[in-house]
This record gives C-alpha cells, sequence and structure tokens, in this order.
C-alpha cells in the first residue's frame, strides 16, 4: 500500500494544479468556475477519498489470529480496538486537512459556505468509519476488497442518482436526500446549490452524516467486543 | 486455578466441534489430549473468551471469560499452534514492547536463553513455524497474567527448547492449560488431564487414576514380541498385559527398547 500512499497525493496534487489553472484563468465566468469545483469534487469523492481509506485500512486490518496475538500481548480486547481506531483517524487526519484545505480555497470564490468544507472532511471520516467495522471480517484481502467495493460503489450511487435525477429534473426529498447527504454530503450540498433540487437543508443533511459517522465508530467499538474468533 | 465445564457445547454450522463437554480440574496445570480435530482448540478458544458456547457454560476461577471478554484477557494470555501473521512487525518490536511491562526474568529467558534475540531483526510474517511459536510464548509467559493458555506448544520447537521451556514453566510455577497430541507431554507437566475425542470427554482425572496394575507401555524394536498380550498399539508403541519381571527380561534381551507404566495413551 505504500505505493498508493505517494501516488494518490501526487495524481491528486498535480490534477487539481491543472483544474485550478482553468479555474483561476482570466475571464473564467462563474458558473463555469461552479462546474469545474463540481468536477473536483467527484473526483476527491469517487476516486481519491476512498482510495485514501483503503490506504488506511491496509494499516489497520488484521488477520484473526494477529488480533488475538495483540489482544493477548496486550492484555485487552478494547485497547486493541481503540488502537485500531485512532491509528486510523491519525493516518487519515493530514489528509483530511488537506482536502479541507483546497475545498475552502476553491469554494471561496464561488462564494459557497462552510458546508462543503465540513461534507468533505465528514464524507472522509464516515467512509474510514465504515472500513474500520469492515475491518473485523477475518481476512486481511477480503476486508481490503470488500472495502474497496463499498468505498468507491456507494459515493459513486450517489453521483449516479443526481445524473438520473438532473435529466428528469425531479427533487430529491425524504429519506433520498438524508441518505445522499451521509453517503456523499459534498458533492449533494454542491448538487443542492447548483440545482436547487434537494429539499433537504445542508444543515440537517450534514447532521445525519455526522451522526452516521459517530454511530459507525460505536459500532466497531461493539462489534469488536463481541466477534468470535477461533484460534 | 479452578476450571469448570458443565455441558459445554459449540457448533460451527452443522459441525459440533464440542458435545457435552463436562470436568473440573482443580489443579495449576491441566493437559487437554486428543488427536487433531478433537475439539481442543476450540475449547481453548472459549477459556479465552474468543468464542462463545453454543450451549453449556466454562468457568475459569468462577467466570466465564467469553462474557467478562476484558477481565479474561488481562488474567490469561494464549499461544495457538499456526498463527498467520501479517504485518510487517519486527520480533524486537515485540521484545521493546514487552520490555515496557512485562517480566524480565522471563523476557531474558527468551531473549538470551533460548535465542530469539539471534532473528530479532525478522518480521513475523518470515519467521519459521518453530521462530513463530518461541515469539508467542515469549509473548505470553512475559506478560504477567494468572493462566497461559498454550495450544501445542511445542509442536514446532526444537527438541532442546521443548526440555528447556517446560523446566521453565515447573521452575516459575506457572497456571497453564495446553493441548498437545503427544501423551509424554501431557504427562510431564500436567497435574489433570481432560482426554477428548471427535468433541466428546472420553476420560478426565489425574495421573494416579490412570494407574491399573499389569498394564504397560512398551517400546518396541520392530514387531511386538510373540507371548505378549498387545492390547493396542500406536506405531512404536504397544500398550501390553504382561508383568514387570517379564518385561524387564526381554528389555534385558534386547526385544523391547524400554517399557513405563500405562498413562493417558490408554485412551487414545
Amino acid at each position: 500500500m505504500f505505493p498508493l500512499e505517494v501516488i494518490t497525493p501526487f495524481i491528486a496534487v498535480s490534477l487539481f494544479v491543472e483544474l485550478l489553472i482553468y479555474y483561476f484563468a482570466e475571464g473564467s465566468p462563474s458558473d463555469l468556475r461552479m462546474q469545474i469545483f463540481g468536477g473536483l469534487l467527484m473526483l476527491m469523492t469517487l476516486f481519491f477519498n476512498p482510495a485514501y481509506v483503503i490506504s488506511g485500512l491496509a494499516h489497520v486490518a488484521r488477520s484473526a489470529d494477529m488480533t488475538v496475538f495483540e489482544a493477548s500481548m496486550f492484555g485487552s480486547w478494547r485497547d486493541v480496538a481503540v488502537a485500531r481506531t485512532l491509528s486510523l483517524l491519525i493516518y487519515m487526519t493530514p489528509y483530511a486537512i488537506m482536502q479541507a484545505v483546497v475545498t475552502y480555497l476553491v469554494s471561496s470564490l464561488c462564494l459557497l459556505g462552510p458546508y462543503v468544507i465540513m461534507g468533505v472532511v465528514l464524507s472522509i471520516y464516515l467512509y474510514s468509519g465504515i472500513a474500520l467495522s469492515l475491518s473485523l471480517i477475518r481476512s486481511r484481502t477480503a476486508t481490503i476488497l470488500t472495502s474497496a467495493l463499498a468505498l468507491f460503489m456507494a459515493p459513486i450511487s450517489v453521483a449516479i442518482l443526481f445524473l438520473n435525477y438532473g435529466t428528469f429534473h425531479a427533487k430529491l426529498s425524504g429519506v433520498v436526500a438524508v441518505m445522499t447527504y451521509v453517503l456523499n454530503p459534498s458533492l449533494t450540498y454542491w448538487y443542492a446549490i447548483t440545482t436547487n433540487s434537494v429539499t433537504v437543508s445542508p444543515s440537517l443533511g450534514l447532521m445525519a452524516c455526522a451522526f452516521v459517522m459517530v454511530a459507525m465508530y460505536v459500532v466497531f467499538l461493539k462489534w469488536f467486543d463481541r466477534v468470535e474468533i477461533k484460534v | 486455578m479452578m476450571l469448570q465445564a458443565v455441558n459445554l457445547t459449540k457448533r460451527f454450522g452443522r459441525v459440533v466441534a464440542l458435545r457435552n463437554v463436562s470436568f473440573e480440574a482443580d489443579a495449576g496445570r491441566v493437559a487437554i489430549i486428543g488427536q487433531n480435530g478433537s475439539g481442543k482448540s476450540t475449547l481453548l478458544s472459549i477459556m479465552f473468551g474468543a468464542l462463545r458456547p453454543t450451549e453449556g457454560v466454562l468457568r475459569v476461577d468462577g467466570y466465564e471469560p467469553y462474557k467478562l471478554r476484558e477481565r479474561a484477557s488481562k488474567d490469561m494470555s494464549i499461544v495457538f499452534e499456526r498463527p498467520t501473521f501479517d504485518i510487517s512487525v519486527r520480533v524486537r518490536d515485540v521484545y521493546e514492547v514487552l520490555s515496557g511491562y512485562g517480566d524480565s526474568d522471563c523476557l531474558s529467558f527468551f531473549w538470551e536463553g533460548l535465542g530469539v534475540r539471534d532473528f530479532r531483526n525478522t518480521a513475523l510474517p518470515d519467521l519459521s513455524s518453530g521462530e513463530k511459536q518461541l515469539v508467542q510464548l515469549m509473548q505470553a509467559f512475559c506478560r504477567e497474567s494468572r493462566l497461559k493458555i498454550l495450544d501445542e506448544p511445542f509442536s514446532h520447537v526444537d527438541v532442546r527448547h521443548v526440555g528447556l521451556i517446560g523446566d521453565y514453566i515447573l521452575r516459575r510455577g506457572f497456571s497453564v492449560v495446553f493441548t498437545t497430541h503427544v501423551p509424554e507431554e501431557a504427562e510431564w507437566l500436567g497435574e489433570y488431564f481432560v482426554m477428548l475425542r471427535d468433541g466428546e470427554v472420553v476420560w478426565h482425572g489425574g495421573l494416579s487414576d490412570l494407574e491399573r496394575e499389569g498394564v504397560y507401555e512398551v517400546y518396541l524394536r520392530g514387531e511386538p514380541p510373540e507371548g505378549v498380550e498387545v492390547l493396542a498399539k500406536f506405531g512404536y508403541v504397544a500398550i501390553v498385559r504382561s508383568d514387570y519381571d517379564e518385561l524387564v527380561e526381554l528389555v534385558r534381551r534386547g526385544r523391547v527398547r524400554g517399557f513405563r507404566r500405562l498413562g493417558v495413551r490408554r485412551y487414545f
């Protein structure tokens, strides 16, 4: 996973720079800037965030035997679970900060509020929480493959949903709107601003996302306490 | 240490790994004996709290470890037979972590005495099976815990190291529950024995409960000698009904290598 940790930010920075060149080009109209910003969010949420979360997961996922070894050596199942959680959060934080800064710089020129930044950060930690729960699958390889499937497909499904709704000029409301905020908060917020087709408020949507994010970590810690392992 | 199982049953789908296992052992060293697939590892996993029984209970010093997992992990440490280590932690990293809170005498015994230091720079996944077992034993013995649970602890260890480790267990007075399919290992270290076959207890008790006059284990040289009543045969070991003097004569004539009183092999 080491190359992924180097290549991912390198590609991200390269593409960001290229997009920013267009973005800051003189005479660039505001609606084009908004579209470019949407492209940035797509890239971030559909590719870079999941890839980075999976590289972090490779860091903390363990075989069942290794988990028991750690629990035996440290004399505590709980300490192992907490250490794994903190390890992943610490791994993800520099990336989350980088994404937040870039989003702030770009979104401020679109006159977008702080919601989009909150959405980017929440999304990173939400998917980290989901990946952590999936790490309880016994095989490390199965964990990474299942996580790749879940973490890539979930945000993509939101983009596909927007495409379909956009085609039919339909409004997104109720549970579906809340789910899109949970699965891809920043892209949903951007969609809401550009199309005015999401009836759920950003504050409610992001609160739901934050709630699910916290729940994921609680689920992981509780599930870790109950997981059965045969040595 | 008090170990108590009451109608302990564990199913994995349609496979019954343990069936109505019941015994009570009030001893410092308990040997769980049985062939491959007899349920030994499942019993140890339940004991450590890593598995929950389907039915029945298992108590270690009065509590059920799978219900109080955190307490169990503090009280017990575990070694398993064939671990899959999948992170690139080196042996010296394990040693350094244990040095922070472990038993220094024990660490010295493993590090210098058993030569774990010699492969300190090797990552756990790259260790040989014997080296992995030594690292696991180091972690289990040197982290201060009241009970050491050992699944086939000597199966991959050099013969000379087996002797050193066994003597260390006896000298330090560790409470251990260990599994083995080697009768001699069980009788050397065990004070109480639980014999499993196909997930069921076929016998449990102390060594004195095994004694039976006129039945011996004989170490063969080739075929069993004529005129000796063979009750069962396990490769080079035969269980025979005979008398002491006759067996001494057979040893003197070189017809057998040696003999001893029948032990746990009786239940194989």
